[in-house]
């Protein structure tokens, strides 16, 4: 239980508190608000930039893959 | 959790999605370039904006401002005045064929705040903006369309509900974030769904939900309306300012006049709106002049005073009610135009990835049943 929910939940807890901080205080509240609502864009974007990565071999036969980063040198 | 009450919230999720999917999609790809509505006008060239004078000019009388705002209408009466907050100069007015319209066909003007020139009208009403706004806030059907997107809004909040509930049986076996690379297509957008879907969780349920308030906005005015009213014939009103005050401008049946008792009997109140009498946002005897403050929680949180030209007599007709309140705090939760520019970009990138969720839950369910490749 505890594992599944630790991130979401604190991911959560960021994204309220980002949405409120900006409401109530001007400038470091507005900080504080980009940074915490931040963490769920960049970890939803890097989830998305890892499936695109893998979207791009086509064809099922391809078994996994290959990492981007192991091209031939 | 029983594989029944999984089965159960499962038919909720399936239902609940795909019944507002399409609109909610509809909604979020509209409410992309809504976001940076002002910057768009900015670089279009639509942003009308006052000429630079000197610091200090003086203001000419709103009264004269609605002169000039009719004599460049005629036929029509103004409604309301509006001041933004990072726009001094400017009276936003919105005039119609009678003051109790609903509003729908009504002419929005801006107007030199010191010279009372009409400025010019804000292309509302035609052009890619205005079509994405009309389908985003009533496709052009009005009240019946704003309670429509409401109703899918709160169909979007039970498939947000029910998606959490699924999401731990879902998850037991993996790492959070974690996309199954090695598998079909369908169980890579299965993990990305539930990976977005979480952590866009708290986000899409506040914009829904403000979102699902501000369809109710109307509504939410004519109720306050009749509770002014009724306080007013009730007797139960508070008086900030008597019409006898000598500490205030000698009431003279101006709206200029008005106005400044009512700024006097709210000291470090700014104007943001100014309603005539017999609008939604008056009562029929009585001035509405809303006032904000300087914080960022009072500049949203505004108070109405009545004011009646004719006698000067400010009153309050009881505390802003509950609703009201949350519509307020809805708006700007819903437009995220409350933390400069990039709050907006971040706005526009959950915007995106809420419109992946989406896009990902139908593709589920069209490859349903499309069975695992064994590994």
């Amino acid at each position: 239980m505890m594992r599944i929910w630790l991130w979401p939940v604190l991911i959560g807890v960021a994204s309220t508190l980002g949405l409120i901080a900006g409401l109530v205080s001007e400038d470091t509240g507005d900080w504080l608000s980009w940074l915490a609502l931040a963490a769920p864009v960049a970890i939803g974007l890097h989830g998305l930039s890892r499936c695109g990565a893998r979207a791009q071999t086509r064809g099922g036969a391809l078994r996994g893959a290959a990492p981007r980063r192991a091209g031939r040198s | 959790m029983q594989a029944v009450t999984l089965r159960r919230w499962g038919w909720v999720h399936k239902w609940s999605s795909l019944i507002c999917t399409l609109f909610i999609l509809m909604l979020c790809l509209t409410g992309l370039p809504l976001v940076f509505s002002h910057e768009i006008d900015h670089l279009t060239g639509n942003e009308i904006e006052a000429p630079a004078m000197p610091e200090g000019t003086p203001r000419a009388p709103v009264d004269r401002v609605a002169a000039k705002a009719v004599e460049a209408y005629p036929g029509l009466v103004p409604l309301y005045f509006f001041a933004e907050e990072d726009a001094p100069d400017v009276w936003y007015v919105k005039l119609d064929t009678r003051v109790d319209t609903d509003e729908s066909a009504s002419t929005l003007i801006l107007s030199d705040a010191r010279t009372a020139e009409v400025l010019g009208a804000p292309n509302i009403d035609e052009g890619f903006m205005s079509v994405m706004y009309r389908l985003h806030v009533d496709l052009y059907a009005g009240l019946a369309g704003k309670l429509f997107l409401g109703f899918m809004g709160l169909l979007l909040m039970v498939a947000i509900v029910s998606g959490v509930v699924l999401y731990a049986p879902f998850m037991r076996k993996l790492r959070f974030a974690e996309v199954r690379q090695e598998r079909t297509a369908r169980t890579r957008w299965l993990d990305l769904h539930n990976l977005l879907g979480i952590v866009t969780l708290v986000w899409a349920m506040a914009v829904g939900f403000t979102g699902v308030i501000n369809t109710w906005a109307d509504l939410i005015f004519q109720a306050w309306q009749a509770e002014q009213v009724a306080a007013l014939q009730a007797g139960e009103t508070r008086v900030l300012l008597a019409a006898d005050a000598d500490d205030a401008p000698a009431a003279d049946g101006s709206l200029q006049t008005a106005v400044d008792r009512v700024l006097a009997a709210a000291p470090g109140m700014a104007v943001a709106m100014i309603a005539y009498p017999g609008t939604l946002r008056a009562t029929p005897e009585h001035v509405a002049v809303i006032l904000r403050g300087d914080t960022p929680l009072t500049s949203r949180l505004s108070q109405a005073l009545l004011v009646d030209p004719a006698d000067g007599a400010v009153l309050e007709a009881g505390p802003r009610p509950w609703y009201v309140t949350a519509l307020q705090l809805s708006e700007p939760l819903h437009f995220g135009d409350y933390g400069g520019l990039p709050l907006k970009i971040l706005w526009a990138l959950l915007d995106i990835l809420t419109i992946v969720v989406l896009g990902s839950g139908l593709y589920l369910w069209l490859k349903r049943g499309a069975t695992e490749v064994r590994t």
